[in-house]
């Protein structure tokens, strides 16, 4: 049993029972739990307010007026302490349930366990067994995404070390704009304050913690931000035509623009945007696939298949 | 790793009120359970609210609580009967879980729209960033139908693409579970093609048709064969290659070093070094390292 628990559950019932705001020596006289000399009341209830504060709670102070040499009052709106569920019908509060639910393994598993605590007082008979219980996006989730989250809402820069491609890792100070998913990985797109662009940046190449500033209200977010999650997939501009072996390369086979048939192979088009990853998948498929055209193309896979012979042989 | 839900007793306590007005009569340990603690400290909990009312504090204003019989039941807390206000932190976690629980269930269902309107007007009353996509790689017509098959004790037949037979083939299985390993995720089912116990990825069934019961098959620890160890020296492109090998360099100064790691598959090994274009260097096994050789050499007489 402890007593402070007991004195600030009762400050909450107070100040929330309260139509009016109360006095600090209306709260020493009549809540349970002030107890001593003035100064180490006053002291107490500052802690207190504190620490309601940090849990949430939004104790309201009025009297602040200059002009007028009131003493402060306190309470706690019943509007700023309830949660509004007016107008939710029982199964939008079940679905709510089932959000949080999916961070329970999760990078924002506390947060998420504390929503259901709050949400366990509404019984639902909903039935939702064809709703997926497990969402595997979310094991994939950085454990700094509660951070890149409350950085946007509350408008704060972050900094981090970035693991570049050469794996040196430098510190990059971001005014983060927006986040997303896409084929399992986290992203996060802003503004790169040293470059002056905006970038986008994958969450596991995000070296340690990051540090989220103190200041609030740093910047605003443009509304015609870059399309980010646009800019990952770059349009295929570039063409290349492959010699594949029949019945062989499935992979090119699902992308292939065009197909024509020739003897035992078969000759495919397909459009790529990066020549990395082009050359990665023609690599792949080792003496299944030929390049045909680009010649550029073509000699870039030769060298590389040199270098692949010279380097294991 | 799951993180621990910070244990702050004021918070329990006025979370507990609501929660026990509306479950009058429950039993301590399942209060342990929801609000995933232990029974001393429900005890405890409950022992401090019976102290806790409103100025005044005789028994007119005090809360009521009963718990001898291990059965809690409580009285006279109106002020706070009510749930408390989800913290903005609170409420992301139901904003990006509705977002991606929207991404994997297909159109068709007859929650989808209920839900994006729900997330609709969550996001417009608070100030919580909306994630400005989800996209997972599995579809989510062949994560419904499974879900399903594994409800019911169907079976399934599928299309799946196997990268590394570089085939595409319809197989019938019996899912038993999905399975996260190594940041993707598999099915374990017993493929009835392959008379064998399997596990596929998920994100490379193509499509997805459910089949008629079967008999149950008792699932077997999968016979899994011993994973082969092979080397690397990464020479450039590192950050690429050793994502690509699934290697954690843990800094700069150390990427020149040979790293271990293992496959389950000796062909994955040589088709993904190829694709690495040189980028990393198979050191060990030699047999291995020689295949490389074989097989580019074997593609380079394309060419000439």
């Amino acid at each position: 049993m402890s007593r402070k628990s007991e004195r600030l559950v009762n400050l909450v019932i107070a100040l929330l029972a309260t139509r009016r705001s109360l006095t600090k020596s209306e709260i020493f006289r009549t809540i349970d739990g002030y107890e001593g000399n003035e100064e180490s009341m006053e002291r107490m209830f500052e802690r207190d307010k504190d620490e309601l504060r940090s849990l949430g709670i939004e104790i309201e102070v009025s009297g602040l007026d200059p002009l007028f040499d009131d003493e402060l009052g306190y309470r706690i709106k019943p509007e700023n302490f309830v949660l509004d569920t007016k107008g939710f019908s029982a199964a939008e509060v079940a679905y709510t349930s089932l959000g949080a639910q999916l961070w329970k393994d999760a990078s924002l598993s506390e947060p998420s366990q504390r929503a259901l605590r709050k949400l366990s007082s509404f019984s639902s008979s909903i039935n939702l067994t064809d709703i997926p219980a497990v969402a595997p996006i979310t094991l994939n989730a950085p454990n700094f995404l509660d951070e890149v989250i409350t950085a946007i809402s509350e408008r704060r820069s972050i900094e981090f070390s970035y693991l570049g491609p050469e794996l040196n890792s430098n510190k990059r100070s971001v005014n983060v704009y927006s986040y997303f998913s896409n084929l399992g990985f986290w992203y996060f797109s802003g503004l790169d304050l040293d470059k002056n662009e905006e970038r986008t940046f994958r969450c596991d190449r995000v070296v340690g913690d990051i540090t989220v500033s103190k200041k609030a209200q740093n910047y605003e977010i443009p509304m015609n931000s870059t399309d980010h999650e646009g800019s990952l997939e770059k349009l295929p501009i570039l063409r290349t035509i492959l010699r594949v072996r029949t019945g062989r390369g499935t992979q090119l086979r699902n992308i292939a623009l065009s197909i024509q048939n020739e003897d035992e192979h078969d000759l495919i088009e397909i459009g790529y945007s990066s020549e990395t990853e082009i050359l990665a998948l023609v690599l792949w498929h080792l003496d299944d696939v030929e390049v045909v055209s680009p010649q550029s193309l073509r000699l870039k896979v030769v060298e590389s298949l040199k270098s692949l012979v010279s380097l294991h042989g | 790793m799951a993180k621990k839900i910070s244990q702050n007793q004021v918070e329990r306590l006025l979370d507990l009120v609501p929660y026990l007005i509306t479950n009058q009569g429950v039993a301590l340990e399942k209060i342990a359970t929801d609000f995933q603690t232990d029974k001393p400290t429900v005890i405890d909990d409950l022992n401090t609210l019976w102290m806790c009312g409103l100025p005044g504090y005789t028994p007119l204003e005090l809360i009521d609580l009963s718990f001898e019989t291990g059965y809690v039941s409580i009285r006279n807390a109106e002020v706070l009967s009510k749930p408390r206000k989800l913290s903005s932190l609170e409420l992301a976690t139901v904003i990006v879980g509705l977002s991606i629980l929207l991404e994997s269930i297909s159109e068709t269902n007859p929650h989808f729209v209920p839900i994006s309107e729900l997330l609709a007007r969550l996001s417009s009353v608070s100030n919580v960033p909306v994630p400005i996509s989800i996209r997972s790689n599995v579809k989510a017509e062949v994560r419904t139908l499974i879900e399903q098959s594994l409800k019911s004790g169907n079976n399934v037949s599928m299309l799946y693409h196997s990268f590394l037979k570089d085939s595409e083939s319809t197989r019938e299985i019996q899912p038993f579970g999905f399975q996260f390993i190594d940041g993707h995720e598999y099915l374990d089912s017993y493929c009835y093609s392959s008379k064998d116990f399997r596990l596929f990825r998920l994100d490379r069934i193509k499509s997805a048709a459910m089949m008629g019961p079967s008999e149950k098959i008792l699932k077997e620890p999968l016979d899994v064969a011993p994973k082969q160890q092979f080397s690397v020296a990464f020479l450039s492109d590192f950050r690429r290659a050793s994502e690509v090998l699934n290697i954690k360099i843990p800094t700069s100064d150390s990427r020149s070093e040979e790293f271990v790691s293992s496959a389950f598959n000796n062909e994955w090994i040589i088709r993904t070094i190829c694709s690495l274009n040189s980028a990393a260097r198979l050191t060990k096994p030699a047999d291995l390292r020689n295949e490389v050789a074989i097989r580019a050499s074997r593609a380079l007489a394309l060419y000439v």
